[in-house]
């Protein structure tokens, strides 16, 4: 199967992120730039330089402090979905903005009249060896390569191309690019300035994400254990009015992939609990106008077979689903082949 | 998500941030102590 390159599809709902993005890098470089120049104004123009890298610098991991406590966020409270729908766009400009930092650092050295003093510390094999003294501008470099990276890879053409389990392994290097973020702050700005502002801002950044991410993680391993299986090997999900009409159950076989059951009236039926855009949590989303629809992008299935609406062409795995003689609504962990019809209509009360 | 994705990421997770705490509890430790400011120096009585 070949993969088509469509270009990033825009919608109001794209544009207004967009517009919310901007102009909040917007007003936390203004705010930056007035407090600075208010409180210690640049002398000469390498200390103005030395502000622009600062500014970018801070603003680039301010962004990516966000973007990182999206995702628990999202898990944790649903308020926070609308957030995660165009994060790619959040982690591009994130990019350009650290790309600003970064530029501004040659600049500094340009404005010096010494280039060349950037490789040599670069290079400065002995101080790879030091805790004190490491060059800290490398752990930055490698930090905006995985951005690059990230940047580069983020539209859908890549997620198709690579399929989203690869996709999504490797945007995990986001994690790692943190780690290197805070580390590059924490050997550089912060051996230099005695202000206690720069570790603030570094405990209060990576403390948020820890505890978001431990919070988020804990909660989903009780979900990830798995339900009884019955003797014939199906899982009870309950009476069929204990499944939220238009929304659906999460269950689970031990070790096995998340299942979703969901009800739109007395139609019930069990599909997969990964999204084929990008293994988003189907379960969590709602039927919206007889399809099941994905709360992350919003990519809908029909639930009688987990077949996407024409004109396009996703399927879901589904699983078979039958109504028990006590009338608990049972599912078969054991997937059916994508596209193929096992919903039930059942009689409620 | 997958489930070896969810895996992954709670191993991940709890490692990186020991890693990364421990690195910047120890650059935060080890900052080198500020410059002493010079003293002032002592005008010269004037003849």
């Amino acid at each position: 199967m070949s993969i088509g390159f469509r270009a990033v599809q825009w919608n109001r709902a794209k544009i207004i992120y967009d517009v919310i993005l901007l102009a909040g890098v917007w007003l936390f470089l203004a705010v930056f730039y007035g407090m600075g120049k208010w409180l210690d104004p640049p002398k000469d123009r390498l200390a103005e330089i030395d502000f622009n890298i600062r500014a970018f610098g801070s603003c680039a991991f301010v962004m990516l402090t966000i973007i990182l406590c999206i995702g628990p966020l999202a898990r944790l409270n649903p308020r926070f979905l609308p957030l995660l729908y165009n994060r790619r766009h959040f982690g591009v400009l994130t990019f350009f903005v650290a790309l600003a930092h970064a530029w501004f650092m040659v600049q500094w050295f340009m404005a010096a009249g010494d280039v060349g003093y950037i490789v040599k510390e670069l290079t400065d094999w002995p101080n790879y060896g030091k805790f004190i003294g490491f060059p800290f501008k490398t752990l930055g470099l490698a930090a905006l390569l995985v951005l690059f990276v990230m940047a580069a890879t983020s539209h859908d053409f890549w997620l198709a191309f690579l399929s989203p389990r690869v996709w999504k392994a490797l945007h995990m290097a986001l994690y790692v690019a943190y780690g290197l973020v805070v580390m590059h702050v924490a050997l550089g700005m912060m051996q230099e300035e005695r202000t206690v502002l720069v570790p603030l801002m570094l405990i209060s950044g990576l403390g948020l994400v820890t505890i978001l991410h431990l919070i988020a993680g804990a909660r989903e391993r009780a979900t990830d254990r798995g339900s009884v299986l019955s003797r014939d090997g199906w899982i009870a999900v309950g009476p069929p009015l204990s499944i939220p009409d238009k929304g659906a159950r999460i269950v689970a076989a031990p070790r096995g992939e998340r299942i979703a059951v969901f009800r739109d009236g007395s139609q019930i039926g069990a599909l997969t609990n990964l999204c084929a855009h990008q293994n988003g949590p189907l379960g969590e989303g709602r039927i919206i106008d007889g399809c099941v629809t994905c709360p992350w992008h919003g990519y809908q299935y029909r639930l009688a077979d987990g077949c996407a609406p024409p004109p396009f062409s996703e399927k879901l795995v589904t699983y078979p689903v039958r109504l028990n003689p006590d009338g608990i609504v049972e599912v078969d962990p054991r997937p059916l082949p994508p596209g193929t019809a096992a919903a039930i209509t059942c009689a409620l009360g | 998500m997958t489930r070896a994705q969810r895996s992954l990421h709670r191993v991940l997770w709890p490692a990186l941030a020991l890693a990364v705490g421990l690195g910047f509890a120890m650059a935060l430790y080890l900052r080198p102590p500020p410059e002493n400011p010079a003293p002032p120096v002592a005008e010269e009585p004037r003849q």
